[in-house]
C-alpha cells in the first residue's frame, strides 16, 4: 500500500542572492512497511526533502500525497494535526523535552491526542520496553546517554501510532555501538510491527541496514535500489 | 503528566531567575499594600475626625448662607422640614446647628472663637463629642453652661466655673454680648478646632445671636458613612427641589481636606505606577529570556504535533504561576501585619507628631482593610503579567518550525 507519493517536487531557496535548487523535480513513492534510507553527501537535499514530507516546510512546486491526500495546500493547523496523528519524527539532536522524564516524553504525544490515562500508560510502557529503556522510565534526558535519548525519541515517534517515521540522520551524533543498537531496534519494529521508516544518513553502516536506498545528488534521485539482505 | 505540571517544571528550570521575578512581584505587592492601606487608613482617620466629629457627611444650609456665611441668611428649622428630611432613606437624624464667630475674652486675654450651638443629646449621637471631655461635664439642654476646647482654655487660662465673655454680631445686625460659665473642657484631635471651639446648647446660641428658631445648618447623621453620601444627597436634592435650601456633601464642606486626600492619593498612585513599571520591565526581561532560550524546544513541540494554542496556554500558565507566586506570598505575608495595625494604629510621637499636627491632622497612622486595595493590587499584577505575554504570544504565532529546529 502506498503511504507517500511525491511527484515533480521542487524546493528553491531564495534566501540568498543565488537561488538554491535544494530539491529538483523529484518523484518518489514509499509503500507501507518500507525501511528506506535517503543517502547522499551533505547538502544534497535530504533534510529539505524530509521536512517537506513531514509537513514542516512548503515545496516550491509539485505535490506530496500522504495516503492519497495532497498535503501541500494544508493550513498550518491542519499540518500540525497531520503530524500529530500520522507522522513520527526522530531528530538528529534527539530533542527530548528536558523537564520531562523518559516516560513523560513518550506519553506527552498521547496527551496531545487526548488519549486516556490507562491507554497512555500501557502504550508508553510497551514502547519503552521495545526500546529497552523500561528501567529508565523516570529518568530525565540529561541523565541518559545520547544513544538512550535517541531510543526514547524513537519510542516517542511511535507513540501516536503514525503511518510512518521520518528520521533525519538519527545516528549522526551516536557512537558505533549506540548506532548499532538503535538500528537493530528500528529494524525489529519495522519487521515485527510493519512500521514504515524513512531515514536519511551518510553513514555506510546505516545504509547497510536499509532495504531500499535512495541516493540523492543536487536534489535529484540518482539511484533507487532495493536490497535483499 | 499534564500541561500544568509541565508549566510548573518549566518555571523551575532556572530557579534563581524565577525567584527573582516572583520576588520582585512580592516586594511590589507588599510595598503597595502597606502604602495603600496606610493611605486609606489615614484618610479614614482624617474623615472620622473632621467629618464625623464636626461637619457631618451631609449638611443642609440656605443656599445664600453657603455662599456668604452671613448671619442674615440663616434658615428656619421646623418640624415639617425635619419630617421631610427624616423621610429620606438612610437619614438617621437631623441635627440643627447655629454656628458663628465671636470674640472671647477672659481677664486681659482675648481670642476669636468659633461658637457651635447644638442640640446636646442628639448631636452627640453622631459626633460623640462628649467622649472628648477631659474636665467637667458636657453641655446640657436648658443649662447655659458652655464647653470649650482644651487649647483655647489653656490660652485664655480658664478652668471649670470661670465665665467667658463673648462679643459678636447677631441676626440682622443686633449686637450680641453675653457671658457664659464654663462647664467642661474637651480635647479635639484637629489642632485647628482645638484652638477655637466653643460648644453651647442650640437655644442658648439662638438667644445669644437674637435668632430664635433659626439655624445655620442641619447636619445629618446618615447610615453607611462616606460611601452612602452620594445616594442620600441625591434623594435629598430632589426632595428639597423647590426650596432655597442647598444639600452639601462632606467633600463640599471640607474642600481642603478633600483636596489633601486627592493629592495624597494621586501621589501614591504615581509612586505605584513607577514601581510597577520597573517591575514590569524586570518581568518582561525574564519572560523574554524564558521564550528565547526555548525557541528550539517550541519548534520541536509544534513539529511533533502540539498546536500553537496549546503551546501558548503552557507559557500563559508559566506566567500565571510566577505571578501568583509573587502576589499570593505577598498578600499572605502582609495581611497579618496590616490586620494587626488596623486594630492597633501607630501613634506618631516626637517631632513628626508636632509636624503632623501643624498640618491639622491627628498624629495617628491608621491602616485600612478596604477590600478594593487588595483586589486592585492583585488585578494590577495579573494585568502586567498578561501584558508580558505579548512577547511569547508573538514569538509562538510567528514561529517557523524548521528555523527553530535548526537553531
Ligand atoms: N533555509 C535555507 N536557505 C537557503 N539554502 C538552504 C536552506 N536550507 C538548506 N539550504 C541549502 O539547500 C541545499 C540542501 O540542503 P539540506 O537539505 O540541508 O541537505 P542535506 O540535509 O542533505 O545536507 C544545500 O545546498 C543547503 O545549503
Ligand atoms: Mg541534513
Amino acid at each position: 500500500m502506498k503511504v507517500i507519493e511525491i511527484s515533480n517536487l521542487n524546493k528553491i531557496y531564495n534566501e540568498t542572492i543565488i537561488p538554491v535548487h535544494a530539491v529538483n523535480n523529484l518523484s518518489l513513492e514509499i509503500n507501507e512497511g518500507e525501511f528506506t534510507a535517503i543517502v547522499g553527501p551533505s547538502g544534497c537535499g535530504k533534510t529539505t526533502l524530509l521536512n517537506m514530507v513531514g509537513g514542516l516546510d512548503k515545496p516550491s512546486s509539485g505535490s506530496i500525497q500522504i495516503q492519497g491526500e495532497d498535503i501541500t495546500a494544508y493550513s498550518a493547523s491542519r499540518l500540525t494535526q497531520l503530524r500529530l496523528w500520522n507522522i513520527g519524527f526522530v531528530f538528529q539532536a534527539y530533542n527530548l523535552i528536558p523537564v520531562l522524564t523518559a516516560f513523560e516524553n513518550v506519553e506527552f504525544i498521547m496527551q496531545l491526542q487526548n488519549k486516556s490515562k490507562s491507554e497512555r500508560y500501557e502504550r508508553t510502557m510497551e514502547l519503552l520496553e521495545a526500546v529497552g529503556l523500561k528501567d529508565k522510565k523516570d529518568v530525565r534526558p540529561s541523565r541518559l546517554s545520547g544513544g538512550q535519548q535517541q531510543r526514547v525519541a524513537v519510542a516517542r515517534a511511535l507513540a501516536s501510532k503514525p503511518k510512518f517515521i521520518l528520521a533525519d540522520e538519527p545516528t549522526a551524533n551516536l557512537d558505533s555501538t549506540s548506532t548499532e543498537t538503535l538500528l537493530n531496534i528500528m529494524e525489529e519494529l519495522n519487521l515485527k510491527e510493519n512500521i514504515t521508516f524513512i531515514f536519511s544518513t551518510h553513514d555506510k553502516r546505516v545504509m547497510d541496514k536499509a532495504r531500499r536506498i535512495i541516493r540523492l545528488e543536487d536534489g535529484r534521485i540518482i539511484e533507487d535500489q532495493g536490497i535483499i539482505h | 503528566m499534564n500541561f500544568l505540571k509541565l508549566a510548573w517544571r518549566n518555571i523551575w528550570r532556572n530557579k534563581r531567575r524565577t525567584l527573582i521575578a516572583a520576588g520582585s512581584l512580592y516586594f511590589a505587592i507588599v510595598f503597595a499594600l502597606f502604602m495603600r492601606s496606610m493611605q486609606f487608613g489615614s484618610y479614614d482617620i482624617m474623615i472620622e475626625n473632621s467629618v464625623k466629629m464636626y461637619s457631618g457627611f451631609i449638611q443642609i444650609q440656605d443656599s445664600t448662607y453657603w455662599v456668604d456665611k452671613s448671619m442674615d441668611d440663616l434658615m428656619e428649622f421646623n418640624a415639617d422640614l425635619e419630617a421631610k428630611i427624616n423621610a429620606q432613606n438612610g437619614v438617621i437624624a437631623v441635627n440643627p446647628r447655629l454656628e458663628s464667630f465671636a470674640l472671647s475674652s477672659f481677664g486681659l486675654k482675648t481670642k476669636g472663637v468659633f461658637i457651635q450651638g447644638i442640640n446636646p443629646d442628639k448631636d452627640d449621637q453622631m459626633t460623640r463629642m462628649s467622649k472628648r471631655l477631659i474636665d467637667g461635664s458636657y453641655v446640657e439642654n436648658g443649662e447655659n453652661g458652655i464647653v470649650v476646647s482644651s487649647r483655647l482654655a489653656e490660652y485664655l487660662g480658664v478652668k471649670i466655673g470661670d465665665s467667658l465673655v463673648f462679643l459678636s454680631q447677631g441676626y440682622q445686625g443686633v449686637t450680641a454680648a453675653d457671658q457664659f460659665p464654663i462647664r467642661g473642657i474637651i480635647k479635639l484631635a484637629i489642632p485647628e478646632l482645638d484652638n477655637r471651639l466653643v460648644v453651647m446648647p442650640l437655644d442658648i446660641a439662638q438667644n445669644y445671636y437674637s435668632a430664635p428658631g433659626m439655624v445655620s445648618s442641619l447636619s445629618l447623621d446618615i447610615e453607611g458613612g462616606q460611601h452612602a453620601v452620594d445616594g442620600i444627597a441625591e434623594g435629598l436634592r430632589s426632595a428639597l427641589q423647590n426650596t432655597s435650601l442647598e444639600v452639601l456633601k462632606w467633600t463640599d464642606l471640607n474642600a481642603v481636606l478633600k483636596q489633601q486626600i486627592d493629592s495624597d492619593n494621586a501621589s501614591g498612585l504615581l509612586m505605584l505606577m513607577i514601581l510597577y513599571m520597573v517591575i514590569f520591565f524586570g518581568i518582561l526581561g525574564t519572560i523574554i529570556m524564558m521564550t528565547t532560550e526555548r525557541m528550539k524546544e517550541f519548534g520541536v513541540m509544534v513539529a511533533v504535533g502540539m498546536s500553537r494554542k496549546t503551546l501558548l496556554f503552557i507559557t500563559l500558565t508559566e506566567n500565571l504561576f510566577i505571578g501568583l507566586l509573587g502576589t499570593i506570598s505577598g498578600l499572605v505575608s502582609s495581611l497579618p501585619f496590616i490586620f494587626y495595625y488596623y486594630n492597633h494604629p501607630i501613634r506618631i510621637t516626637g517631632e513628626l507628631a508636632a509636624a503632623t499636627e501643624q498640618y491639622g491632622m491627628e498624629p495617628l497612622l491608621g491602616f485600612s482593610l478596604e477590600p478594593m486595595i487588595f483586589i486592585n493590587q492583585f488585578l494590577i499584577v495579573l494585568m502586567l503579567m498578561g501584558l508580558t505575554l505579548v512577547y511569547p504570544a508573538y514569538k509562538i504565532s510567528t514561529l517557523k518550525v524548521i528555523h527553530a529546529l535548526r537553531a
